[in-house]
């Protein structure tokens, strides 16, 4: 057949407005940096600013950037061009710099490395006995392995830092309780301690044999025991605190399995819980406390003896969380995220939120930034 | 002709006669005006002979009986103004001065004090308090100057531009004479903001006083009017410090100018606190000779190491035993219950007493038994902290009580011994044992 010059113009013509459509449908997809109107705070105006919400992520393109159209063109290539997503997300950890991402709906852990701007799925995840299936919740030992809590799987799937797939651990480890389904992680030493949500308890495994140690946070009378658990965290103090839907409260425990304390009610009044979900503490004792009912992150002073403030609540063009799950927080990257902040606005510490409902103002991690305004009297709080 | 002309010569003499000074000379003659010569410190004029600048003759004849032939040259401040420079132009200006009545301080024509006042010995209190009251000024404790009636050391009599007449702000005319102070003053780590900024007339009264060193009024009242949050708390001790009831109050502790010390007290913590309870007759019965209870001694309490009293006792007094700032029990047993040994637990491991199972909040365990549980929470006569240890110093480790609590005459021994892994003891309490974390030891039944 022959082709005429004219007829092979219009057809390059037309392949580069395809392709220059393409990019442009793809990049609405990425993280949106500032509300429509600018900078989004907590509290807003006229009070002054403690927490302003940076970004968010949903895909590997909020992080790695936008592909170029003839990396596009190159669709399956490892270079780049392929756009990972996450999912629908639940958990998700802040630590060594990086962010880890439990996607339950892609059943992948994500890693993200902002100082190497890498956006990386778990190497180990893959058909065979490291496959994932329904990753709720992560944390990281000493040595940087990774322990996936799986309810899907119904263990506990161990990962090298390299990713690679290690062992299974936590299944069928209590055979006391009829059903037993492994939620949350945690660490301390060579003890791990497994939220099981079925089983109200929490099972401590050495992570090293997978031998049940013990269980806690159940006692007879149920007074202090844990009710329909969420999520499970382990402050820098080595101490356990645990969300509560059933109680709508959040428990704290020690490591002894002895209840310290409680905190929140069901209630919509500030403090108050109806559904908790993620938890989060910081190195100044702060706890960030998820509600996927009001759709807000509330922030506890340390041992929970003041509020400190409220953010990410639903209404706003940028911003607000819907059906948020697990939080986490780092003084890492300030560097990275003071970039997005508002000018005279400084960083001290970046929150993580995964929202499970994700639409055009809800991405599927909202990054918020806790901080202050230079020249700040308040002193923001924070050390 | 010759008539005429010694006439006219006469007359001529006459009048320069009558216009001359020299008339006054004739004015102070010992059968006219005689007094008018005779003061200490007489008017310029006066002294000159000159009264002509002041008064005028109004009728040729003088005297004449009846009515007056000389008259003032001008009335009020008018009269002096010709020869001093006018003084009601600053801010504050003395009444007197502002109503031209000068005469009212001084005398016209000489006074035995100086600047034709009426005063004897420099005491210008008599001629002030004429007019002012003169309450301040009879006090039990008096500011120097106003004692001895020298009141123009700090006010202006006539003008100034400060409030009362002060010869510059409050804080200048004090540290004027003040110098000292002054010098201390700057050279000082620490300074009370009143001292520091404001006059010195917020806590004292610069005439007089019933209270010693002129103050205002009686301590402590005077310092809780500005530490309001103090006066409230002090209302509320139920343990109080006695020095804070005592005269001197607050100062009995603080310096209430400047110290080399944080808080102003009047040398460093632990100085200040053992200047009294570093004896052994303070009170009836006597307090406690800490002093004697601190030295020598091989372990100190963790405050006291870093020379603070205050970490566990406040100095203003508290709701709680030994002005601690927590519950301790004031009996020798008290079984734990929530608060009641919060004294020790604000700073000890809080849950220290809680479980009795632990691995994480005391050594003193048998394996994974709490032993300090056992020993306070027990529910029949809890053992308080001060039978083991000792709360100040010791020569046992962990403050442990080494020569023994005291039980009536007796002190009981506690031959506290420490291993590797645990320890135990031979008390007067009970059976020797034993404790192992490890290895728990096995108890007999």
């Amino acid at each position: 057949m022959k082709v005429s010059g004219k007829s092979l113009k219009v057809n390059v013509v037309q392949s580069l407005l395809l392709v220059a459509l393409l990019v442009t449908l793809l990049s609405g997809c990425a993280g949106k940096t500032a509300g429509p109107g600018g900078p989004v705070f907590f509290p807003p105006a006229p009070d002054e600013p403690h927490v302003q919400y940076l970004m968010g992520i949903n895909d590997s393109t909020d992080i790695e950037g936008k592909p170029t159209g003839f990396s596009l063109l190159l669709t399956g290539s490892e270079q780049g061009g392929v756009i990972k997503k996450i999912g629908k997300a639940y958990g998700v950890l802040a630590q060594n710099g990086k962010l880890y991402i439990c996607s339950i709906g892609g059943a992948q852990i994500i890693t993200i490395d902002f100082a190497k701007k890498t956006f990386d799925f778990l190497k180990g995840n893959v058909r065979g006995p490291g496959s994932l299936k329904k990753p709720t919740n992560i944390a990281l030992d000493k040595e940087g392995n990774l322990y996936v809590a799986d309810p899907g799987r119904g263990d506990i799937a161990v990962y090298a830092p390299d990713g690679s797939y290690l062992k299974s651990l936590g299944r069928g480890v209590n055979p006391e309780a009829a059903k037993t389904t492994i939620v949350s992680v945690a660490l301390y030493d060579d003890l791990l301690y497994a939220l099981d949500s079925r089983g109200n308890q929490i099972l401590v495994l050495n992570r090293l044999t997978g031998e049940l140690v013990r269980t806690m946070g159940s006692d007879p009378d149920g007074k202090n025991s844990v009710a329909l658990p969420s999520n499970l965290i382990m402050d820098p103090e080595g101490f356990l605190f645990v969300t509560n839907v059933g109680k709508a409260n959040v428990m704290k425990f020690d490591r002894d399995g002895n209840f310290l304390y409680q905190f929140g009610k069901s209630s919509d009044r500030s403090g108050g819980f109806a559904r908790p979900k993620g938890i989060a503490i910081d190195n100044d004792g702060w706890i960030y406390v998820v509600d996927a009912a009001f759709s807000n992150v509330q922030i506890f002073g340390k041992d929970a003896k003041s509020l400190l403030g409220v953010f990410g609540s639903p209404g706003l063009p940028a911003g607000s969380l819907n059906l948020p799950a697990g939080v986490a927080v780092s003084t890492d990257n300030l560097d990275y995220f003071q970039k997005l902040a508002a000018p005279d606005f400084i960083l001290k510490k970046i929150v993580y939120v995964v929202n499970q409902s994700v639409s055009v103002i809800n991405p599927t991690v909202s990054v918020y930034g806790i901080g202050e305004m230079k020249g700040s009297k308040s002193g923001g709080g924070s050390k | 002709m010759k008539m005429l002309s010694l006439v006219s010569a006469a007359l001529t003499g006459l009048t320069l006669i009558c216009s001359n000074p020299a008339l006054g000379a004739s004015c102070v003659t010992t059968e006219c005006h005689s007094g008018i010569s005779a003061f200490k410190y007489p008017h310029a004029p006066v002294k000159d002979g000159d009264c002509t600048p002041c008064h005028l003759q109004r009728a040729k004849e003088h005297p004449v009986k009846g009515a007056k032939s000389f008259a003032l040259a001008a009335k009020g401040a008018a009269l002096c103004k010709d020869c001093h420079e006018p003084m009601a132009n600053l801010k504050v200006v003395h009444p007197p001065v502002k109503e031209g009545d000068c005469t009212a301080c001084h005398k016209p024509h000489g006074a035995n004090g100086r600047y034709l006042l009426e005063v004897a010995d420099g005491d210008q209190g008599p001629l002030c308090l004429g007019c002012h009251d003169p309450a301040p000024f009879k006090q039990k404790f008096m500011h120097g100057p106003a004692a001895v009636g020298n009141c123009t050391e700090c006010h202006n009599p006539h003008q100034s531009a400060e409030k009362a007449l002060l010869k510059g702000s409050v804080r200048n005319v004090c540290l004027k004479c003040h110098a000292d102070f002054a010098g201390i003053l700057q050279a000082a780590a620490y300074v009370h903001p009143p001292v520091k900024e404001g006059p010195c007339t917020a806590c004292h009264n610069p005439h007089g006083s019933p209270v010693s060193m002129f103050l205002k009024t009686k301590l402590p009242e005077l310092c809780l009017d500005c530490h309001k949050p103090m006066a409230k708390k002090l209302a509320g001790v139920k343990v109080p410090h006695k020095p804070v009831q005592q005269e001197g109050g607050c100062s009995n502790c603080h310096s209430a100018h400047f110290s080399k010390a944080k808080g102003l007290l009047a040398a460093d913590e632990m100085s200040v606190c053992l200047g009294c309870h570093g004896t052994s007759n303070l009170g009836t019965p006597p307090l406690r000779n800490i002093k004697k209870d601190l030295e020598g001694k091989k372990f100190l309490h963790g405050p006291i190491k870093q020379g603070s009293c205050k970490a566990c006792h406040d100095p203003h007094g508290s709701p709680y035993f030994r002005m601690l700032r927590g519950g301790y029990p004031r009996e020798m047993y008290a079984s734990y219950k929530e608060g009641e040994y919060d004294g020790c637990l604000i700073c000890h491991e809080k849950n220290l007493l809680r479980f009795p199972e632990t691995t994480l909040y005391t050594k003193f365990r048998n394996g994974n038994r709490n032993l300090h549980w056992v020993h306070v929470a027990k529910t029949r006569k809890g053992r308080t902290c001060r039978i083991c240890h000792q709360p100040h110093a010791s020569d046992g480790e962990k403050l442990i009580n080494k020569e023994g609590a005291s039980f009536g005459d007796w002190k009981i021994p506690l031959n506290f011994k420490i291993t590797a892994t645990g320890g135990g003891c031979l008390p007067g309490c009970h059976r020797a044992f034993a404790y192992d974390r490890d290895k728990p030891v096995v108890y007999e039944k």
